[in-house]
């Protein structure tokens, strides 16, 4: 039990409950999950704040990390979309219809980078990109960017896509309350003052208001201070504390995203409509998902949601997620890229 | 919002739920429900699916609420008359039937509906537990008849009442466990369960859905199979979670379960295939029901946006258009906005109101007599080679465009045989055939994608001009369910704007397209759960 007390809906401060930690370990070990693309699926018994919580706990394990920075996340999406260009959209020869083709993508990827510093001239990634070198040729002359000083990259925009912005990050996040959720986290302190887009919170279909009314509603007590979930996001705007934000936010609504600052590792969604949003969004079809439905929605929704996943089965097959005890009352589906 | 935390500690605490299923025969009822059953059938063969869904409604009803069988003959009586006036217009077997019918209701006015007696005797010993009953909105009274210290709490009507509810002891269910139509209750009963016991009171026969309890996600969902009815599945443990229980009751007392779940005996099952045709195309809906009027409702599309005030919000969002499926709520209040169009400086009519008039003059010279029609509309000048198609196709009701003759001399040839066949005009003034003509141009797309803009204009407008209000509609809404808002001048739309409390919302009926957005009777939209 963590030495904390959580309070929803305004009533008494109890200890933290057995879901909540599950939630939070949840999100913590599903973040840097390898391999092919994953897709996991939890299905609760009640209506709650529980893709927040696997938000948070995927947040948290993001800032134990060595090299978590926005930039780092947006040199991983150009990495990605190179490879799939590379490994499936370079030999497809059809005219690009992901659903018809059946290829289980959402939207071709492509190879051409355009360069800001040279009036946006078309330059090409090679294959020999991997996840520590970007190889771009241009007019004949070839560029190594190496991970290790990826800062060049921001130059950089894939064709059509979204450029990379910086944030002025300012200030410096609180160390305390992530440190008592989860008191097994080695966090590296350099993280708390740089931004990271490394976990990307998709909120209700009823749009940013009602996200944050709704983790509002979840408190933490520690140490005698007071935090809202919302908070302990630091998701853009959402809280004056400093600048510093380790989350993006995706508003299923509107189908926009806070801050292009290149892709992130994982998106978390919060109901049936936000995460049939995100997996029908191109910026998403190279990211893992864990998507949290709620088992009381009406049949039609509950429906909607299980056709997708029959669709789904016919490029990703299940496995088993190990990685903690299951939780009674939360069922969970693992699909896996095949 | 229920904290989370209360239904995971429910959860930890509790880890078999136990359902008690209680199945009643009464000979009289069984032979009643046969002949609906057969009545039905026969009536649909025979062109009379009006009065077969009455039918069906009735036969329904009894199945999944607790109604007294006193007053049934009555009833069926109202749905046909005399048995002569059935006889010259069905035929001797339909009217054989419905004499029979007559006879059996007769003997079952006489009789106590098995399960009004034994949920009276159970609310009676249920009364110092948290118990409640899930049933339509409808239904409540039926409920009320037998017990008189029901309170508000009691009842759960809609799966947004489940999903708030804190857990409790009992859950009492008439009929079989189904997702949709009649008697419908949200799968979460059983993958998600709140109480601790489930007591299901259901006629002889009456099958749950063989996929009742739906989890997407899992696998090994905690569906209920049919084979639960019988003896050996009675004791059957169910994912870990469920413990079924089987009684049944012959008259009264109770008997050995024998019965095998069977197909033939299951109304449900039998009378699926038998559903009205119709030109008009189904869709999803979700069906509002409204303070203002207790006899009507609203269906909307189940994506279409509606405006609508939340008082509990503070903020600038109180009033605003929200996604039918997902933000009606009850106790929110419905904002009607005023009937006509907004003067774009072009007709001032709906898009299909025109449309709806010809069309409904063409369905019927069509049924009176479809070969006479040709023949007419071919010695008039409209020589279309596949016309009987196209009439069938002009028939359907207006989607984004409105399917009508391709030229306007064809058009008014329609209407001039129309009028000539008819008797009466189709039209009040014989000039309006030219603002019809108009109608159906610009649903060809002349101004087609203008109008959408303009609605989107004139929703948006209202709901700034109201967001105004707020204060003053706040005050109202706090002592009057039901009132309406002049619209002050100079807006560009003129009129009253309506609004009216929410008193339950219900998913996933399908209804015509035609009646979406207005006022039908709950009566057709009964007919229409199935």
């Amino acid at each position: 039990m963590l030495p904390m007390k959580v309070s929803e809906n305004n009533e008494e401060w109890i200890d933290c409950p057995n879901w909540l930690s599950w939630l939070i370990q949840f999100g913590y070990n599903c973040v840097w999950m390898s391999g092919t693309r994953k897709i996991l699926l939890l299905s609760m018994p009640c209506e709650s704040c529980a893709a927040a919580l696997v938000a948070l706990g995927a947040m948290i394990r993001e800032l134990t990390s060595q090299d978590s920075e926005h930039i780092l996340s947006y040199w991983d999406s150009i990495v990605r979309q190179t490879n799939q260009y590379y490994q499936h959209c370079n030999n497809c020869h059809d005219l690009c219809n992901p659903e018809k083709k059946g290829c289980g993508f959402v939207a071709h990827a492509t190879n051409k980078i355009r360069d800001s510093r040279r009036n946006r001239q078309i330059s090409t990634i090679q294959p020999n990109t991997n996840s520590e070198k970007i190889e771009i040729l241009s007019r004949n002359i070839k560029t190594t960017i190496m991970r290790k000083t990826p800062y060049p990259i921001s130059y950089f925009q894939i064709d059509g896509g979204a450029p990379y912005c910086a944030l002025n990050d300012s200030g410096k996040i609180n160390l305390e309350p992530y440190q008592v959720i989860c008191p097994t986290a080695i966090l590296n302190h350099a993280n708390l003052s740089i931004s990271s887009s490394a976990v990307c919170l998709s909120g209700t279909v009823m749009g940013k208001e009602d996200s944050m009314r709704k983790y509002g509603s979840l408190r933490f007590q520690i140490s005698e201070k007071v935090y809202t979930l919302f908070e302990l996001l630091t998701i853009k705007e959402w809280s004056d504390q400093c600048s510093i934000s380790r989350m993006t936010f995706y508003n299923s609504r509107t189908q926009t995203i806070d801050r292009h600052a290149g892709m992130s590792k994982i998106v978390i969604a919060d109901g049936i409509d936000s995460l049939l949003s995100v997996l029908a969004n191109r910026e998403f079809q190279n990211i893992n998902v864990v998507g949290l439905i709620d088992r009381t929605a009406n049949r039609d929704k509950l429906e909607t949601i299980g056709e997708k996943i029959s669709s789904l089965r016919q490029w990703y097959k299940e496995f088993e997620y190990c990685d903690v005890q299951p939780c009674e009352g939360i069922n969970l589906c693992a699909l896996q890229r095949g | 919002m229920i904290s989370a935390s209360s239904i995971f500690q429910f959860i930890e605490l509790n880890n078999k739920c136990l359902l008690e299923r209680h199945a009643f025969r009464d000979p009289f009822f069984d032979e009643f429900r046969k002949l609906i059953r057969s009545t039905v059938i026969l009536l649909y063969q025979a062109d009379g699916s009006e009065l077969a869904e009455q039918f069906k409604s009735c036969l329904f009803e009894l199945l999944t609420s607790p109604v007294p069988f006193k007053g049934l003959r009555e009833k069926i009586f109202s749905f046909m008359g005399m048995q002569e006036i059935v006889s010259r217009r069905f035929g001797d077997e339909i009217a054989g039937n419905y004499k029979s019918l007559i006879e059996i209701c007769g003997e079952l006015d006489e009789r106590e509906n098995q399960i009004c007696a034994a949920l009276k005797n159970k609310f009676s010993l249920l009364s110092d537990t948290n118990f409640k009953i899930y049933c339509h909105s409808r239904s409540v009274v039926y409920y009320q008849s037998l017990y008189g210290q029901f309170t508000r709490n009691h009842f759960l009507t809609s799966d947004c009442d489940y999903r708030n509810s804190t857990p409790f002891d009992y859950l009492i269910k008439v009929g079989p466990l189904r997702s949709r139509g009649w008697g419908n209750i949200p799968d979460a009963i059983i993958t998600a369960p709140r109480f601790l016991i489930l007591e299901q009171f259901v006629w002889h026969g009456s099958g749950d859905e063989h996929d009742f309890g739906y989890d997407p996600v899992s696998e090994n969902s905690t569906t209920l199979d049919e084979k639960y009815n019988s003896i050996a599945a009675s004791k059957k443990q169910h994912a870990g979670k469920w413990e079924i229980s089987l009684s049944e009751y012959l008259n009264e007392s109770k008997t050995t379960p024998i019965d095998v779940y069977s197909k033939e005996a299951d109304d449900f099952e039998v009378l699926r295939p038998y559903q009205r045709t119709s030109n008009n195309q189904f869709v999803s809906s979700t069906i509002v029901y409204v303070d203002c009027d207790s006899d009507s409702c609203i269906p909307y599309s189940t994506y279409s946006e509606v405006i609508t005030f939340n008082p509990l919000t503070m903020e600038t969002d109180a009033i605003c258009n929200r996604i039918a499926n997902n933000g009606l709520q009850k106790d929110s209040f419905l904002i009607r906005p005023p009937s006509q169009d907004v003067d774009f400086g072009d007709i001032h009519v709906r898009n299909d109101h025109y449309s709806l008039i010809w069309k409904n003059f063409l369905k019927s010279a069509i049924d009176r007599d479809c070969d006479q029609l040709i023949v007419s509309l071919r010695e008039a000048g409209l020589k279309l080679i596949t016309l009987k198609d196209s009439l069938s196709r002009w028939c359907l009701p207006a989607g984004s465009v409105i399917y009508s003759p391709q030229h306007k001399e064809h058009f008014k040839i329609l209407i001039d045989v129309l009028n000539r066949l008819s008797g009466s005009n189709v039209f009040q003034n014989q000039d309006d055939w030219c603002l019809a003509w108009r109608e159906i141009s610009r649903s060809r797309g002349d101004a087609c994608q203008n109008g959408i803009n303009e609605q989107e204009i004139v929703m948006d407008q209202l709901i700034s001009l109201l967001q105004s209000m707020i204060d003053d509609i706040r005050s109202r809404a706090t002592s009057e369910s039901t009132f309406s808002i002049e619209i002050p001048t100079g807006y560009g739309f003129m009129g009253k704007v309506l609004i009216t409390k929410i008193v339950s919302v219900e998913h996933g009926i399908f209804v015509p397209r035609d009646v979406l957005r207005n006022f039908c009777s709950i009566a057709e939209v009964d007919k229409w759960r199935e």
